[in-house]
C-alpha cells in the first residue's frame, strides 16, 4: 500500500514537473493578480501595507484552487482513475498521495514566492514570517479540502467553475485564521494562537479529506 | 429500516400528515404575530425593533435545522441508499436556502437600526453567509449530472462535509466576542429571554416548523415525480404531447 | 392604531422584515404547490401513454423505477 501510494506520489510529480505548464501557471496567476492590485486600490505604501496580507492569502487560495482540476480530472479523462481505483489500495490513500503531490507542486512553491509578492505589496517585515509559516501550515488543508471538491464534480457538467463553488466556502477558515496570524504579528501582538489552529485544521484534513474525497471518487465509476 | 422505501405508504403518511402541518401553521402563525407584534412588550434596550427577533431568530434556527435534516438524509443515501432519502435531501434543500436568505436579510434589518450598519463581517454572520453557499453548492452540485441518480452520492458526501460549519454557527458568539448578541436561548442555565417574548419565539419557531414540514411534504412529491419522469426520459421515454426538459429541470441523457 | 403602524420609530426595519418573510413563504409555498402539480400530472401522462388501459391512482404506482438508481 505504501508503495503503491509512493508510485502514485511519484507519477504525479514526474507528471507535472515534465509538463511545467501547469506549475508555472498557478505561480504566474499568483503574480499578475497581485500586480493589479497596486493598479487597482493605488500605489500608496500605506493602503498596500493594510491590505497585503489579505491580497496574498486570497490570491494563494485562488491559484490553489486554479489548479485543482489537474487533480483528478486528466486522470479521469483518460481513465487512469478507474484503474486506480480497480487497484486494492484504498482509494483514500490514492487520494493522500496525490493531494500530497498537489500540494508539493502548488501550496510549497506558492509559499515560497508568497514573502516575495508581500513586499513587493509592501506588508511590513514582522508579518512576513507568520505569512511564510501560515501558508506552509494551511496550504496542505487547501490541497486536501481541495481534493474533495475536486473529486465530487467527477462527470459533471461545467465541473471547474462548480469546483470553485464548492471548495470556497470550506476555505473560509483558513482565510480567516491565516489573514489574522498575519494582521496580529503586525500589530505586535502574539500570534502563535493562530498558528496552532492552521496546523490543528491541517492536521484534522489528513484523515477525514481523503476519506471524503475517496468515497467521491469511487462514486463516479458506479 | 425500508418502510418508507414503499411510495404507497409514503404518499398514505404525507396525505395525513399534511394537513395537519397546514393547520398547525396557520394556528400557529396567527397566535405568533398576535403574541408578537401586538400582546408582548417592547424591548427595555431596543424598543420596538426586538419584534424583528420572531422573524430572526426562527429563521436562523430553520436554516440550521433544515441543513441538519439534510445531512441526516445524505447519510441515510450512503449508508442504507434508501430511495426516499436523497428525495428528502433535494427537497428540503430549496427551503433551507430561503430560511437562510430570510435569516441573513432580517439580520441586516435588525442590525441597522441596533449597530448602526447593515453588515458586520463578525464570526457568526461570516459562518451563516457560508451556510447560504453551502446551500447553493449542494444545490447546484445535486443538479450538474445528466445520468439520474449519479448526483446521488457526490450531493451527499457534500452535506456532510458542509457538517462542520453547523457547530461553528452555534458556538462561533461563545467563541468570539463580537457585535452579534451572546447565545440566550439554548444554554445550561436556561434561557435569558423575558417570558412575554419567549412566548411569540416559541410559536413562530413551531410556525416555521410547521411550514416547512409542509413544503417539504409538496416538494417531495414534487421530487418523486421528477426523480420518474427523468427515470423514464434517460431511457428514451417521451410523455405524449412531447415535453423532453423544462419542468424537471435537466436534460435527458440520452 | 398608527402608533401601532410606527412601531416606535422604527417601521422602516419592522415591516419590511416582516414583509420579506411573508413574501419567501408566498413564493416558496406556490412554487412547491405548482411544481408538484406540473410534475405530478406529467408523470401520470407518462403512465397513461406506457399503459393506455389504466386510470388513475399515478401517485401510488411505481412506473418509473426507483427513484434512485
Amino acid at each position: 500500500m505504501i508503495r503503491a501510494m509512493r508510485a502514485v506520489f511519484m507519477r504525479d510529480l514526474r507528471l507535472v514537473f515534465r509538463q511545467g505548464a501547469d506549475l508555472a501557471l498557478a505561480l504566474a496567476f499568483f503574480l499578475i493578480a497581485a500586480s493589479l492590485f497596486p493598479l487597482g486600490v493605488g500605489p500608496s505604501p500605506e493602503t498596500l501595507a493594510i491590505v497585503a496580507s489579505g491580497v496574498v492569502w486570497v490570491l494563494s487560495l485562488l491559484s490553489v484552487m486554479l489548479s485543482l482540476d489537474r487533480l483528478f480530472q486528466s486522470d479521469y479523462d483518460d481513465g487512469a482513475l478507474e484503474l486506480m481505483a480497480m487497484t486494492a489500495t484504498p482509494m483514500a490513500l490514492l487520494v493522500l498521495a496525490k493531494a500530497s503531490a498537489h500540494w508539493v507542486t502548488t501550496g510549497l512553491p506558492l509559499t515560497l514566492l508568497a514573502p516575495v509578492i508581500a513586499m513587493m505589496l509592501n506588508l511590513p517585515a514582522d508579518g512576513l514570517l507568520a505569512l511564510v509559516l501560515g501558508l506552509l501550515l494551511g496550504t496542505p488543508a487547501m490541497s486536501l479540502i481541495g481534493a474533495i471538491g475536486a473529486a465530487l464534480v467527477l462527470g459533471a457538467r461545467r465541473a471547474s467553475l462548480l469546483t470553485a463553488l464548492l471548495v470556497l466556502p470550506l476555505y473560509i477558515p483558513v482565510l480567516i485564521f491565516g489573514v489574522s496570524a498575519v494582521d496580529a504579528a503586525v500589530a505586535g501582538l502574539p500570534w502563535r494562537p493562530y498558528m496552532l489552529i492552521l496546523a490543528a485544521i491541517s492536521m484534522a484534513s489528513i484523515p477525514l479529506a481523503p476519506w471524503a474525497a475517496g468515497a467521491a471518487v469511487r462514486s463516479a465509476f458506479q | 429500516m425500508h418502510r418508507f422505501a414503499n411510495p404507497t405508504r409514503f404518499f398514505r403518511i404525507s396525505n395525513a400528515i399534511l394537513p395537519v402541518a397546514a393547520a398547525g401553521f396557520a394556528v400557529l402563525t396567527v397566535l405568533g404575530l398576535y403574541y408578537g407584534l401586538i400582546a408582548s412588550p417592547a424591548d427595555y434596550q431596543q424598543g420596538d425593533t426586538v419584534r424583528i427577533m420572531y422573524i430572526h431568530v426562527p429563521a436562523a434556527y430553520m436554516a440550521v435545522m433544515i441543513y441538519a435534516v439534510i445531512a441526516g438524509a445524505s447519510a441515510s443515501v450512503l449508508i442504507w441508499k434508501h430511495p426516499l432519502a436523497e428525495i428528502t435531501a433535494r427537497a428540503a434543500a430549496p427551503v433551507g436556502l430561503a430560511f437562510t436568505f430570510l435569516c441573513l436579510a432580517t439580520g441586516s434589518l435588525w442590525g441597522k437600526p441596533m449597530w448602526g450598519t447593515w453588515w458586520v463581517w463578525d464570526a457568526r454572520l461570516t459562518s451563516v453567509l457560508i451556510l447560504f453557499f453551502l446551500y447553493i453548492g449542494y444545490m447546484t452540485l445535486a443538479n450538474a449530472f445528466d445520468e439520474p441518480g449519479r448526483a446521488s452520492k457526490p450531493a451527499a458526501i457534500l452535506a456532510l462535509v458542509g457538517v462542520v460549519n453547523l457547530p461553528i454557527i452555534k458556538f462561533s458568539v461563545d467563541w468570539w466576542n463580537t457585535l452579534h448578541q451572546p447565545a440566550a436561548l439554548i444554554r445550561l442555565d436556561g434561557p435569558t429571554i423575558a417570558p412575554e417574548m419567549l412566548t411569540p419565539l416559541f410559536l413562530m419557531m413551531g410556525s416555521f416548523t410547521c411550514f416547512f414540514i409542509l413544503v417539504l411534504g409538496l416538494r417531495m412529491r414534487s421530487e418523486y415525480a421528477a426523480a420518474r419522469l427523468r427515470n423514464a426520459m434517460s431511457r428514451g421515454v417521451t410523455t405524449p404531447d412531447g415535453v423532453p426538459n423544462g419542468p424537471v429541470g435537466r436534460e435527458p441523457a440520452a | 392604531m398608527s402608533a401601532f403602524f410606527e412601531m416606535g420609530g422604527h417601521a422602516v426595519y419592522i415591516w419590511p422584515c416582516y414583509a420579506l418573510a411573508a413574501a419567501v413563504m408566498v413564493y416558496l409555498l406556490v412554487g412547491s404547490v405548482s411544481a408538484m402539480r406540473r410534475n405530478e400530472a406529467m408523470a401520470k401522462a407518462l403512465d397513461v401513454s406506457r399503459r393506455p388501459r389504466s386510470e388513475g391512482g399515478a401517485n401510488t404506482r411505481i412506473a418509473g423505477g426507483s427513484a434512485d438508481a
